[in-house]
């Protein structure tokens, strides 16, 4: 027997993340390292592009297409097959209001009620949402510290069931920043393949990678793309989250019916950032490596710190965050959230806030100036060696 | 949500006045504003029930029109576009398999959007001549009936008269149903010349405190920027909240500061941008100089065309191979007209209108 699809969100782990940060908001000097917005701006050769938009008139234009500018497809598919290999055209893009939308507009057009979909843990809590609004059921597939929060596909296999209609593939993830290792990343596909699974590849974290990284679009792989639906967007690579750009793309089909549900749920993306991300995907992308070189500094910063204080982590191979296991603290994350927050003036999130179980971790964020985040990571030392 | 432009196109149109939304340009202030603020970093993310000066904004202009009371915090939620206020609206508040009351004519995308959250759509046609028939309305309520949906003003020109509405909100509140009132034509102008029935439904039983309002920026040239807005009691407002955060996370920036700018009309005429009046005037002359048999819709947003013998598909062509895109008028809730928004200028309204005449002559 099936239930209807819940009509409200579940946001506790939401609101958990909002009331911490509407309580550093009443303290002075708080150094934020918690949420996903990078401080850096967006680069100026972008926002000049926006502007010669506002000033022509071009952004006045709504456009006859909910699916968004041709411009703007045709790029988005030039990028997916010259960087990911992902055969990708543009009649199969679709331009959302941020890749949050995207993600709920194509979770929305591939399930149906009781369809389960295989989704990693600890993960944002907004998949969660999209699924279980769609009416979908969710399957959690467990990841570890172990190895770097990657997704083990006999873990992802031993889940299948006959109802199993998607993969959601998060790489490098949120909050864990771990990546999926490419080969795991091909026994998935062959895993897909088997069992004649739809995936949902979100790769908006793709272009930050440290170390020896790698990643790998699944959509690439033979026999992969009809029946992947790669999500991806603007905000994190382009610091460009105000925005609110993003993009799906995948079999000609589903995207027709994501452009469906993508008039009915909020028309076509605003002109003014569609401008804006031509010029992200057409300019140059020298700034990007700065932006990498930057992060990769604080990354280095808040690692020594977290070694030196006895916490261990996944290594965060991917994106802006670390998720640190606080256990050798003596006290649940979101006790030792708080007592950061009110002793040392610092934010960062408990782990809860990505699942409930995920008590003793906590997702760093390295958003602030380097200065900055020496000076937090000095403060969280003297809290918790005083 | 417009008829495919790719059905009807035989090469690119030289003027586009196609779509279900209106596409009024943007006054130079505004643009002057936005630019300012992109300059100042309005890229990040905002807080996600939208910038406080907006939500404050919002809250006192339907005060000062006498559309309600709202507490900007809590109360007021900058959405991504009406659209998708209307969207969170019909989501949290109806249950699967509820029906949504719909007070027609209406566009089809309401049909479908009521369709798309599960819920089954139920449209109250109106009486001849355009007008609101709470009798209709007081029929299809039942025991399922879980949501009344109202478009104030109606693209399509329906009247609904004070007596009429008064029906409407004692079903409301008999049936206990919460109501949804579109008034996106209406704006939030500071020269509040507000419909009157739009200020009676604040305190006529039924609406008080059970209605969601939801409004936009189009009509103050900001339809394209995808800024919009939602005002409705705290129990009604706070899923809408919750799923918008899950959603989209925050409304665009740039777009938010360009609606406080917007929201000045007073400055705008000083920058010598053509009114919402001149542009009606503009077009109303140019159709009736090329003996066009047309209506302006309620909000002043469209031009109804009638086709005359022309089905509307081949109205559309023939239009499209003289050089004008329009759009099938059932796209705003007036099947068998075809609807060409207003465009940058009252010089390209003028020929647009008398293509359109070309066009159709026998």
């Amino acid at each position: 027997m099936t239930t209807d699809p819940p009509r409200r969100v579940d946001d506790s782990a939401t609101a958990l993340r909002y009331e911490l940060l509407d309580e550093a908001a009443r303290i002075d000097d708080v150094i934020p390292l918690a949420l996903g917005d990078p401080d850096l701006p967006t680069p100026a050769h972008i926002v000049a592009a926006a502007q010669r938009a506002i000033a022509s008139g071009a952004a006045d234009l709504p456009g006859a297409d909910p699916a968004g500018m041709a411009e703007l497809r045709a790029a988005v598919a030039g990028k997916l097959r010259c960087e990911n290999g992902v055969p990708a055209v543009p009649e199969g893009v679709v331009i959302s209001t941020g890749g949050q939308e995207g993600l709920f507009l194509v979770v929305r057009a591939i399930l149906r009620t009781g369809d389960e979909v295989l989704v990693p843990d600890p993960r944002y809590p907004s998949y969660d949402t999209a699924i279980q609004i769609a009416g979908g059921k969710i399957v959690s597939v467990p990841t570890s510290e172990a190895d770097g929060f990657d997704l083990d596909p006999a873990e992802v296999e031993a889940r299948i069931t006959p109802r199993s209609r998607a993969l959601l593939l998060v790489s490098p993830g949120n909050p864990t920043a771990g990546t999926i290792l490419p080969s795991n990343i091909r026994e998935l596909a062959r895993i897909a393949r088997r069992h004649d699974l739809l995936v949902i590849s979100d790769e908006i974290y793709e272009k930050l990678l440290y170390d020896d990284a790698e990643h790998l679009s699944i959509g690439s792989l033979t026999g992969m793309a009809e029946r992947t639906i790669t999500v991806n967007g603007f905000s994190k690579t382009y610091c460009m989250t105000g925005w609110r750009l993003g993009w799906v793309a995948g079999p000609s089909e589903i995207m027709r019916e994501v452009v469906r549900l993508k008039a009915l749920v909020s028309r076509a993306a605003p002109t003014v950032s569609q401008h804006a991300g031509l010029a992200a995907l057409q300019g140059s992308q020298e700034i990007l490596d700065e932006y990498l070189a930057i992060y990769a500094r604080r990354r280095r910063i808040v690692l020594d710190t977290l070694d030196r204080l006895g916490f261990s982590y996944g290594p965060p191979r991917g994106g802006f965050y670390v998720f640190l296991n606080a256990a050798s603290s003596g006290m649940p994350a979101e006790e030792l959230s708080r007592k950061l927050l009110s002793e040392a003036h610092v934010l960062i999130f408990p782990g809860t806030g990505f699942g409930a179980n995920w008590s003793q971790y906590m997702r760093l964020a390295w958003l602030v100036p380097e200065e900055r985040i020496a000076e937090a990571m000095s403060r969280v030392k003297r809290c918790l060696t005083a | 949500m417009s008829t495919s432009l790719a059905d009807h196109t035989t090469r690119a149109p030289a003027l586009d006045l196609a779509g279900d939304e209106p596409r009024l340009p943007t006054a130079e202030h505004t643009r002057e504003v936005a630019r300012r603020a992109l300059d100042e970093g309005a890229t990040h993310y905002t807080e996600r029930a939208g910038i406080p000066a907006l939500r404050r904004l919002v809250a006192d202009r339907l005060y000062q029109q006498g559309r309600g009371e709202f507490k900007p915090d809590g109360e007021v939620l900058i959405t991504s576009g009406d659209q998708e206020a209307l969207f969170l609206a019909l989501q949290v508040l109806t249950e699967h398999g509820d029906e949504v009351l719909i007070v027609g004519p209406t566009p089809m995308a309401d049909v479908a959007l009521v369709r798309m959250v599960g819920a089954a759509a139920r449209i109250a046609e109106p009486a001849p001549g355009l007008i609101l028939d709470a009798d209709a309305v007081a029929a299809l309520a039942g025991s399922r009936t879980r949501l009344l949906l109202l478009r104030l003003p109606s693209s399509v020109g329906l009247t609904a008269g004070l007596e009429a509405l008064a029906h409407v909100g004692r079903v409301a509140a008999d049936r206990d149903l919460t109501v949804v009132l579109v008034e996106s034509g209406a704006g939030l102008s500071d020269d509040p010349q507000t419909p009157t029935a739009l200020t009676a439904l604040t305190t006529m039983p039924g609406f008080a405190g059970r209605t969601v309002r939801i409004g936009g920026f189009a009509e103050a040239g900001l339809g394209a920027w995808r800024v919009g807005w939602a005002a409705a009691p705290a129990a009604l407002m706070a899923p809408m909240r919750g799923l918008k955060q899950e959603l989209s996370i925050c409304s665009p920036a740039v777009s938010q500061h360009a609606a406080l700018a917007a929201s000045a009309p007073a400055e705008a005429a000083a920058a010598g941008d053509p009114s919402p009046a001149a542009r009606e005037l503009a077009v109303r002359r140019a159709a009736a100089a090329a003996a066009l048999n047309h209506t302006l819709d309620a909000s002043g947003l469209f031009l109804l065309i009638d086709p005359g013998p022309h089905p509307v598909d081949g109205a559309l062509n023939a239009a499209h191979r003289n050089g004008v895109t329009l759009a099938d008028g059932a796209t705003v809730g007036a099947p068998g007209w075809l609807c060409m928004t207003l465009a940058a200028d009252p010089e390209t309204l003028g020929e647009a209108a008398r293509r359109v005449a070309e066009a159709l002559a026998p």
